[in-house]
């Protein structure tokens, strides 16, 4: 068996091994081990392989904020902010029809400003959102799809893990990445918001049919006292970013420190309640790392194998042309969206594209900012919509089904879709403001 | 993708005094991992504001963090995958465990062997380097500015490794009973 078999056998056999149910980061390992073992023939140096990613792996600095965005991510979620959010923007969108849907996505939006991952921000509006808008007569189906397709904006408003982890695999600034996704974030949440008031204009079958909000109307005061902690968090969080006063990786740390404050001021912080915290962090960072250095150990076997080489020869025989390749690329990764998580297809799939693009000389945040938003689709869409299994989980209603939720969410996945096109068209969306 | 630990672990499971102290253990590295958490987030806010406004960075900081951030996730996985919390998918896993549910125990006790196996080979290969850091007293830091002994860091990775593979061999048992024992659902 050549190398080159070998890289395309391990890409087969890890998506099976996925597809029945093992460990990612597992299956992962065991590949990358037995592969390297056949390709080097010694057991040695797969064990040397192993041992040397899992140690160096994740030695970086950038690494080290993992936690720190996490931590922030769920303490925001326990402070209540999401609530706070989310009643405000009800307050101010409440003329419009369709309008507390805007306000789901408008209170995403900014919670994506103070936290970095879409799973964080699927399970605190779960809870707040999805009763009020049933309550208000929308559809289940619609009421859950919006959470579902709102919680993307989480990853690509900065700060946002995702972008951490393409930066790092790539070797590209993360404060660039972080202000790339600006522009697309903010579009993508005003197309959210347009679709919303189409929908309930022209199809309230989907949407329900709400009645005029029945939400007391709330005081000046109370609006403002209600959003200050997260308009606080994020000057603090996004000032700091940008006006240079730590580095986008710093702001998990930062970020996480205000979080725990104003819940130490808010009073949400219990004995329980901290322990809860603690562990759900813990479980959280090991669970992600582990699979990045399992990731790692795979990069290193496809290198080796040679498979990357190859590929580029092929793609470069075919002639397919940048645009071809990127047309191809982001369809291999909504296919395996629907199969894997966001972060474990950057993993595998970043080590083989990158080698193939680099000829063309692409401006690798731009390249980014779509891979990110590709990657997002996947989140919707079944069978392993991740976004929508958190909603699944977070959700004390046994009537709306898994179904219900991707049914929901496919409007605004498709949107997604447009946004990608929108970018490739005009990249200056992404990097205009670099 | 995160079922929650009743559904995963098998009731009745952690019995023995081995597996109550192994537990408790996971628990203990758990905590040590939570405040190297709060650790890095106090590190990186105080070199930050005496950067910012002292302009006295703290030295070493990156060096700290990076090295801390491995120990920290190795004291963090025996708790995460004894909670069930490993990623994977469970579309599969979900249809198998309809019925008597025996098909579904039997595919997480091959998967479950397979990670404890994955975790020993770790383990053997990881091993061997570790305890030479340990006796070459190597550093961590920025060498002439601030240097730490790097064996805390590596300890907790070692720690960590082995209580991984001792709570994936425990669900390995425990599924493998449910599988093959007589009436084990109960």
């Amino acid at each position: 068996m050549t190398g080159v078999e070998i890289g395309i056998y391990s890409i087969i056999a890890i998506l099976v091994l996925i597809q029945l149910g093992m460990h990612v980061a597992i299956a992962l390992m065991a590949v990358s081990f037995f592969g390297v073992y056949l390709v080097k023939g010694k057991m040695v140096v797969a064990g040397a392989l192993l041992s040397q990613a899992a140690l160096d792996g994740v030695e970086r600095y950038s690494f080290g904020v993992i936690p720190l965005f996490v931590l922030m991510g769920v303490l925001v979620g326990a402070c209540g902010l999401g609530r706070d959010v989310f009643d405000v923007a009800g307050q101010l969108f409440r003329r419009f029809r369709g309008g507390l849907g805007i306000a789901t996505v408008f209170a995403n939006a900014v919670f994506a400003a103070v936290n970095g991952t879409s799973i964080a921000s699927a399970s605190v509006f779960t809870k707040v959102a999805v009763p009020e808008l049933v309550r208000q007569g929308y559809t289940p189906r619609f009421s859950v799809g919006v959470v579902a397709g709102s919680s993307v904006l989480g990853m690509l408003i900065p700060p946002s893990l995702l972008l951490i982890l393409f930066g790092i695999i790539a070797e590209v600034s993360i404060g660039d990445l972080f202000t790339a996704g600006i522009v697309p974030g903010l579009l993508l949440a005003l197309m959210f918001c347009v679709a919303i008031l189409l929908l309930a204009r022209y199809f309230p079958r989907f949407t329900g049919n709400p009645g005029a909000s029945d939400l007391p109307e709330m005081s000046r005061v109370t609006m403002v006292l209600k959003s200050a902690p997260i308009i606080l968090l994020m000057v603090l969080v996004l000032g700091g970013i940008y006006g240079g006063f730590f580095t986008p990786t710093e702001a998990g740390g930062v970020g996480a420190l205000g979080a725990l404050i104003i819940a130490m001021i808010k009073g949400r912080l219990t004995g329980r309640e901290i322990w809860r915290i603690m562990l759900e962090v813990g479980q959280v960072t090991a669970s992600i790392t582990f699979l990045i250095i399992a990731a790692h150990m795979y990069s290193r076997l496809l290198a080796l194998t040679g498979l990357p080489n190859a590929m580029t020869g092929l793609l470069a025989r075919w002639e397919l042309g940048l645009y071809g390749i990127l047309v191809l690329y982001l369809i291999a990764i909504v296919l395996l969206g629907t199969i894997l998580d966001s972060s474990s297809i950057l993993l595998i799939l970043l080590p083989l594209i990158l080698p193939v693009i680099q000829p063309f000389g692409v401006d690798l945040v731009w390249f980014g900012i779509l891979t990110i938003i590709a990657v997002e689709v996947g989140l919707l869409t079944p069978p392993l919509g991740v976004a929508c299994f958190v909603i699944k989980a977070n959700l004390d209603d046994d009537r709306i089904s898994l179904n219900d939720i991707f049914a929901g969410a496919a409007p605004f996945a498709l949107i997604m879709v447009v946004l990608v096109a929108l970018v490739i068209l005009m990249p200056w969306l992404a990097v205009g403001l670099l | 993708m995160s079922e929650s630990v009743d559904i995963q672990v098998p009731p009745g499971q952690p019995g023995g005094p081995v597996a109550l102290w192994l537990n408790r253990l996971t628990l203990a590295l758990a905590v040590i991992g939570g405040l190297g958490t709060l650790g890095i987030m106090a590190i990186i806010n105080a070199d930050v504001v005496g950067r910012g406004v002292f302009g006295t960075p703290v030295p070493a900081t990156a060096e700290i963090v990076s090295a801390a951030i491995v120990a920290i996730v190795f004291l963090q996985l025996p708790q995460a995958t004894a909670a069930g919390r490993n990623v994977r998918s469970d579309m599969l896993l979900t249809r198998l465990s309809r019925g008597d549910g025996r098909a579904g125990h039997l595919m997480n006790t091959l998967h479950h062997a397979a990670g404890t196996l994955m975790l020993g080979i770790l383990l053997y290969y990881i091993a061997p380097g570790i305890l030479d850091s340990i006796e070459g007293n190597e550093t961590v830091g920025l060498y002439g500015i601030f240097t730490m002994p790097r064996w805390p860091f590596v300890v907790c990775v070692l720690a960590g490794c082995a209580l991984t593979l001792a709570q994936y061999a425990m669900l390995t048992i425990g599924f493998a009973m449910q599988t093959f024992g007589r009436r084990a659902d109960a």
